[in-house]
């Protein structure tokens, strides 16, 4: 009877063994099936102009419809200009409508309204896993960080990033020996040292021409960002401990001040003053030798000018600092489509074929590690920003009126280097003109 | 329609002056006089207004005259007169900005062909910097602009409609060909005048594709217009500052242009 009972309960829970396995076989689908389901609807996505080709739109919405069937992805581009910003953040405020589920371009002190009326929605919960802030370039995710409460510190994400530095002609830079052996431009101690570089350049003769030595950047679009970058390389900082920027900063004036004496010597020219785009196409036509922006340029104007990497960077004399700018990934809290443009967004950070892409063709920098990482390491430009982004760096100023902030900067630059004005007149106008300026900064109220 | 597109726009914007702005909403005219106040006393606000008002009497009177002159010249061509009209007719059909991007070419100093032929030919003293020096910005503008914005083809039409008959009876009385141009030509073009010296007037007080193209109003703000000034603005979020400046803009546009249509009908009822 025992051996019996033993028998059948044996059976029995062996029945139910398999009952349960096939039970549990027979259950709905596991969570990931559900999340491929769930991709799906329309959104568009609304991209800066050039960025469109510059961080491989099109490809990456293809690929994205492509892996989820059921998503359509609607590509939309706006300007880079304040007017455009003013409109699209107008529309998000009083009409709790946007045109667009995500956006791309735009940099942090262009957004600094939408994150201080806190228009935008916060990327904290998906900073986990290939997203941790550790896998991202800290110098590209501090411009973005937000001191706010808990979960919403990332109002925005940087998408792709630039440094500032000086890219010269090495073929040029050869004639005067100022190359070191691989090749490279030997990094200059001192603004003295560039000064002698750039007056050198522009009185010899160089292959059979006579050439600009170097352009500065003094509009709006670079000309704020180099002097942040002058003052961090040799201060660390640019900013006074209550916010302010630090107009009275001594590397500030010193760089203010060769900027003027290398035009007045006639060792450089003015080209940006009234046209942003002038260094960067006077070097690509080979007509300047050493130009003073984005670290964009060295891969870009290599690009044009036929020469892999013939265009290479050096730092500003100090101890090796400089400012790191993104352009911003967000998605507006009125977004109709939040679900889907988080999921775009995610897949275009990650992508190799949007970040490193854009880093071989036009320079603009990967914000992540890991693609960083699949960058050719011996490329010497890739390999200094590496090294520069492992130093001190900062990011733009963020206030509420930063953009007219970077406006008086400029008039007031320009004013000075034409003889408007002198260094002590610059540099107590423009402490005149913050003071007037609501210096409001994103983050807890 | 009227009253949405043009009316509501209208009367938002000048109630605006009045008021607080920020992206979130209006404190509608929480500012009282404020921004007039503010814009009367910000000296880039008084650059722009005298940038603005020299490149106007400048422009207008060169271009003026420039137009009066070639549509003259062209008005006694009897040979190849097609293709010289052809020739003023190009500034209205090459688009706007394209024609200034090629005037960045033309003028940049290290590569512009400009400052190229002034070298070859022995005037290297005279290769300057066209557009990024503060002395020469404003006659480079006025330059550029006669090309893209001359009267050229509006007084050229004006002059081919007067009658030949009457300068065919001002030669048999033995009229000499100034006095034909002051006793027939001026007062037959009169009323083309007064309407196209008004157009240019508000035109040359409107500049603003060519700043936005070239100079971006600098160097040192040294090309500032005041419409640039209220884009400038615009882009640094201060709308309520930008509608103020673009309100004070149209108040002296439209006082200007009736100034001018006034004084040529004073003359007209003079004469």
């Amino acid at each position: 009877m025992k051996c019996h009972s033993v028998v059948t309960w044996s059976v029995a829970a062996a029945v139910g063994l398999v009952l349960l396995i096939a039970g549990v076989a027979l259950l709905p689908s596991p969570p990931a099936a559900t999340a491929q389901e769930e991709l799906s609807g329309n959104m568009a996505v609304s991209v800066e102009a050039w960025m469109v080709d510059k961080y491989n739109m099109k490809d990456l919405i293809a690929r994205f419809e492509q892996a989820h069937p059921k998503a359509k992805v609607k590509l939309l581009t706006h300007e880079g200009l304040g007017a455009a910003y003013q409109r699209v953040f107008l529309e998000w405020a009083q009409t709790n409508k946007s045109t667009a589920d995500l956006y791309f371009g735009g940099l942090v002190s262009q957004l600094t309204i939408p994150m201080i009326d806190d228009l935008l929605l916060p990327w904290d919960d998906m900073m986990t896993g290939e997203l941790a802030p550790d896998k991202w370039i800290k110098a590209f995710l501090q411009s973005a960080w937000v001191a706010g409460p808990k979960g919403s510190n990332y109002p925005t994400l940087p998408g792709l990033g630039e440094t500032m530095n000086f890219q010269a002609n090495t073929d040029y830079l050869k004639v005067i020996e100022s190359t070191d052996a691989q090749g490279n431009p030997i990094q200059p101690a001192s603004y003295k040292q560039i000064m002698d570089m750039a007056c050198k350049l522009a009185a010899t003769p160089i292959q059979g021409k006579k050439i600009t030595g170097f352009e500065g950047e003094y509009g709006l679009n670079f000309a704020p960002d180099t002097w942040t970058a002058a003052v961090v390389a040799a201060e660390g900082t640019y900013l006074l401990p209550d916010g302010r920027v630090n107009w009275d900063s001594k590397a500030g004036r010193e760089w203010i001040a060769w900027q003027k004496e290398v035009v007045d010597k006639k060792c450089g020219g003015t080209l940006t003053f009234t046209d942003n785009n002038g260094a960067r196409n006077g070097q690509q036509a080979g007509q300047i030798a050493v130009i003073n922006a984005s670290n964009s340029r060295s891969t870009e104007n290599s690009n044009a000018l036929g020469k892999k990497n013939v265009v290479r960077m050096f730092g500003y004399p100090g101890k090796g600092g400089t400012i790191a700018f993104s352009h911003q990934i967000y998605i507006p809290r009125v977004a109709a489509n939040a679900k889907l443009a988080r999921a775009f967004a995610r897949e275009a950070i990650l992508a190799r074929h949007g970040q490193t892409w854009s880093a071989e063709k036009f320079g603009k920098m990967p914000t992540l590690w890991a693609n960083y990482d699949a960058l050719p390491k011996d490329d010497p430009n890739f390999a200094f920003v590496r090294r520069e982004l492992s130093g001190p760096s900062m990011g733009q100023w963020r206030y509420r009126d930063g953009q007219a902030l970077r406006q008086a900067y400029v008039d007031n630059l320009q004013k000075y280097m034409t003889g408007g004005q002198t260094l002590d007149q610059t540099i107590a106008a423009l402490k005149a003109a913050q003071a007037k300026l609501d210096l409001t900064v994103p983050g807890k109220k | 329609m009227l009253l949405a597109f043009i009316a509501y726009p209208i009367v938002y914007s000048f109630f605006l002056t009045f008021s607080r702005f920020t992206i979130r909403d209006v404190k509608w005219f929480a500012a009282g006089l404020d921004n007039y106040r503010g814009v009367i006393v910000d000296p880039d606000f008084l650059t722009a207004l005298s940038f603005t008002l020299s490149y106007t009497v400048v422009w207008v009177a060169l271009s003026m005259g420039c137009a009066l002159l070639v549509g003259v010249l062209l008005q006694q061509v009897r040979v190849g007169s097609t293709f010289f009209r052809g020739m003023l007719f190009l500034p209205t059909v090459v688009p706007v900005t394209m024609g200034f991007l090629m005037f960045q070419w033309i003028l940049d100093p290290a590569n512009g062909i400009l400052n190229y032929v002034l070298k070859e030919i022995g005037l290297g003293g005279l290769a300057l910097n066209w557009l990024s020096d503060r002395g020469t910005v404003f006659g480079s503008m006025v330059a550029v602009t006669l090309w893209g914005f001359g009267p050229w083809i509006l007084l050229l039409a004006g002059l081919l409609a007067i009658p030949k008959e009457l300068y065919e009876a001002a030669r048999v009385d033995g009229a000499s060909p100034a006095r034909e141009f002051l006793y027939i030509t001026l007062p037959q073009l009169r009323p083309t005048l007064m309407v196209v010296t008004t157009l240019q007037v508000i035109a040359g007080l409107k500049i603003f594709v060519p700043i936005y193209v070239l100079t971006s109003g600098g160097p040192a703000n040294a090309s500032l217009s005041l419409y640039f000034l209220v884009f400038q603005k615009i882009n640094q979020y201060k709308l309520a500052y930008a509608t103020t400046v673009g309100w004070v803009f149209t108040a002296i546009v439209t006082a200007v242009a009736i100034a001018t249509a006034m004084a040529f009908r004073v003359r007209r009822d003079d004469a």
